[in-house]
């Protein structure tokens, strides 16, 4: 029993190692370099400042990045989440292993993707010489290109592209389990499908929903490639604030100071709605 | 209460025929199993009595209306499944009032509804718990509680008892029973568990490669199978094939159990229980109606010589396999006092059986 144990804890070292060396330790530096005094050559000086926070909370442009990150992060879960829904449908209910493994490979396609070449993807479809403007100008529907790259829209759809399968999976999972005799045991008391969907099949898929919807958030509110190139770098997000800081202007305490924020923020709004996923799951399920 | 009549129904997955021009009336507040073994075709019928399958062909009627084409949310089936199906996310007074809440009933009304169902079901102090923290045989009483609650015309379990431990099933077979005709509402059983549509039904169909063999009382059916089939999934049973008597019509030579001369052991059948087709056939003994005795007596018809090849003791009862003296064995189920002293390997034993314990049945259709 006692060496078995020992086996289990050895097997876990390697991950464990590189998790502590390469990311807590790392974040643990970030966090305290973040308040360490720093001269106008941006040399770091002995003592400690909350300056840096309080310029964050006090400077508009700011707070209007932090209302924008979690505002877009949140927007693009929540459609993510509404798409994810028919999709995971589908995948459940594929009519065979063919169809299931097909259905698949279209949905992780995105992820099997390079950044750049979907990023390039976008670009040809939707610049100004594009094909979508080209089209639309051939069609007689447009006189003049519109502009569809660089916007925010962009952003959001390429966004949801990206993001769509790691809301679809958990679905998929947690649909999956579901018997198909409550929903049987629905119909038959009288209800149909589609309220039966939201009867029985939505409130069961909620494991999947949140940790879905947790990935895509944490996902979204951290990626900076997608808004650099999509958007051109021109929304205010705070993604795009620490990678300016630290690599733009070699600010690593106020870089870092920004990446607290962001971090915080990001744990704040997932741990409630992990604390009430988990008493959810201890009433349903034991 | 409401009558149910399946008119040819067909159904076939990929080519092959689930059902093959099922025939069915099941009567006003009737208990009614469909007894089969397992792709026998009974889930595929129940699935689409309950409207979640299409037939290929026919009809399914209640109370003399077509229902065949209406979406299984209108068809007012009450279901039990197997499996119970309880909606783990609702306590058990939501899961009784699931389906009344859909029909916008008035709160007071559905609190009435849901407490009347669970008194039916006994489960009155239950109502706040979720379904995770009831024993098997309390979700079974909640399902059907909530297959009761929106009053159905006719309720449909299937293999109402399958995951429940012997001695709960017992119980629950009794209640099942008591609630049936308290409530007097019709019913339809999907069971591969012969003992279970026995005890519990007024009358059975047995379905087999999708057709029905036979519809009776669990008496009839048990009594007087008409195929091999029939009687072999009913319990044990004898089989030998005969030949007629040149002589005499009742009399019968069979061809497989033979005295110790190499002489056919001759069946004597009542007049009612002779189905010869061409002077032969196939003729059923069960294990239970075989008398034994150790004292040797004369060789006549119905009366032989044989050993015991096999013993097997279940308290209650003995079950042996003997051997006739030149060739066929017999299988017999002995009530264990019959038995002073134990019986042995090898032991003489006579053997004697009434003509009206015999009865001919068709062979299974290859």
């Amino acid at each position: 029993m006692h060496s078995k144990r020992i086996f289990n804890i050895s097997l876990l070292l390697p991950a464990l190692f590189f998790l502590l060396v390469f990311l807590l330790l790392p974040v643990l530096l970030l966090i305290v370099t973040a308040f360490r005094n720093q001269d106008a050559d941006m040399n770091l000086l002995p003592g400690y400042t909350v300056s840096r926070y309080v310029l964050i909370f006090t400077t508009p442009s700011y707070l209007n990045a932090i209302v924008m990150t979690i505002g877009i992060a949140l927007l693009t879960t929540l459609i993510c989440l509404v798409a994810a829904y028919p999709a995971a449908y589908l995948l459940t209910h594929a009519r065979n292993r063919t169809v299931h493994a097909a259905f698949y490979v279209i949905l992780v396609s995105p992820l099997l993707t390079s950044v750049v070449v979907r990023t390039f993807s976008w670009i040809v479809l939707l610049a100004q010489n594009g094909l979508v403007n080209q089209f639309l100008e051939k069609m007689g529907i447009i006189h003049a290109p519109l502009s569809l790259l660089w916007n925010m829209p962009a952003v959001i759809v390429a966004y949801v592209q990206v993001m769509l399968p790691f809301a679809v999976m958990p679905l998929v999972t947690t649909m999956g389990d579901i018997s198909p005799s409550l929903s049987k045991a629905s119909m038959s008391l009288g209800v149909g499908r589609v309220r039966t969907f939201f009867h029985v099949t939505m409130p069961l898929t909620i494991p999947g929903l949140v940790s879905g919807g947790v990935i895509v958030f944490s996902l979204t509110a951290g990626s900076y490639i997608t808004p650099l190139l999509i958007g051109g770098g021109r929304q205010p997000f705070l993604s795009l604030l620490i990678y300016q800081q630290a690599i733009q202007l070699m600010d690593l305490p106020m870089a870092g100071a920004l990446s607290t924020v962001l971090m915080i923020l990001v744990f704040v709004i997932i741990l409630p709605i992990e604390i009430l996923l988990k008493r959810w799951e201890a009433k349903v399920y034991g | 209460m409401s009558f149910i009549e399946i008119k040819d129904i067909t159904h076939c997955f990929s080519s092959s025929p689930a059902l093959d021009h099922v025939n069915l009336k099941i009567e006003s507040g009737e208990f009614f199993s469909l007894l089969g073994p397992s792709g026998c075709g009974k889930s595929t019928l129940l699935n689409i009595i309950g409207g979640f399958l299409n037939p290929t062909g026919g009809h399914v009627l209640v109370d003399g209306n077509d229902i065949t084409d209406l979406a299984s949310h209108h068809r007012q089936i009450g279901m039990v499944f197997q499996s119970y199906a309880l909606f783990p996310h609702l306590n058990v007074f939501d899961n009784i009032a699931y389906g009344l809440k859909i029909k916008k009933l008035k709160k007071a009304e559905i609190k009435e509804r849901v407490g009347e169902c669970l008194e039916l079901v006994h489960l009155e102090a239950f109502a706040d718990r979720m379904p995770h923290h009831l024993s098997g045989g309390q979700q079974q009483r909640v399902a059907i509680a909530r297959a009761l609650a929106i009053r159905p015309s006719i309720l449909m379990l299937d293999e109402p008892l399958g995951n429940l431990d012997a001695l709960l099933r017992k119980e629950m077979q009794v209640e099942l029973r008591t609630l049936q005709k308290r409530v007097g509402i019709t019913t339809i059983m999907v069971t591969h568990d012969q003992e279970e549509a026995m005890s519990l039904s007024d009358r059975i169909g047995i379905l087999r490669n999708g057709r029905v063999q036979q519809v009776g009382t669990p008496i009839d059916i048990y009594r007087r199978p008409v195929n091999e089939f029939v009687a072999g999934f009913l319990g044990q049973v004898n089989l030998t094939h005969v030949v007629q008597n040149e002589n005499s019509p009742n009399l019968f030579r069979s061809t497989e159990w033979f005295h110790s001369n190499d002489a056919p052991v001759e069946l004597l059948l009542a007049p009612e229980n002779v189905k010869s087709i061409d002077g032969g056939g196939l003729v059923m003994l069960r294990p239970e109606r075989i008398h034994v005795s150790f004292c040797q007596q004369d060789i006549s018809p119905n009366h032989v010589n044989a050993i015991i090849r096999s013993i097997t003791y279940v308290g209650h009862a003995v079950y042996l396999t003997i051997a006739f003296d030149g060739g066929g064995e017999l299988n017999l189920n002995v009530p264990d006092p019959l038995f002073i002293d134990p019986p042995k390997i090898n032991q003489q034993v006579h053997v004697s059986w009434t003509p009206e314990d015999l009865l001919m049945v068709s062979e299974e259709e290859k």
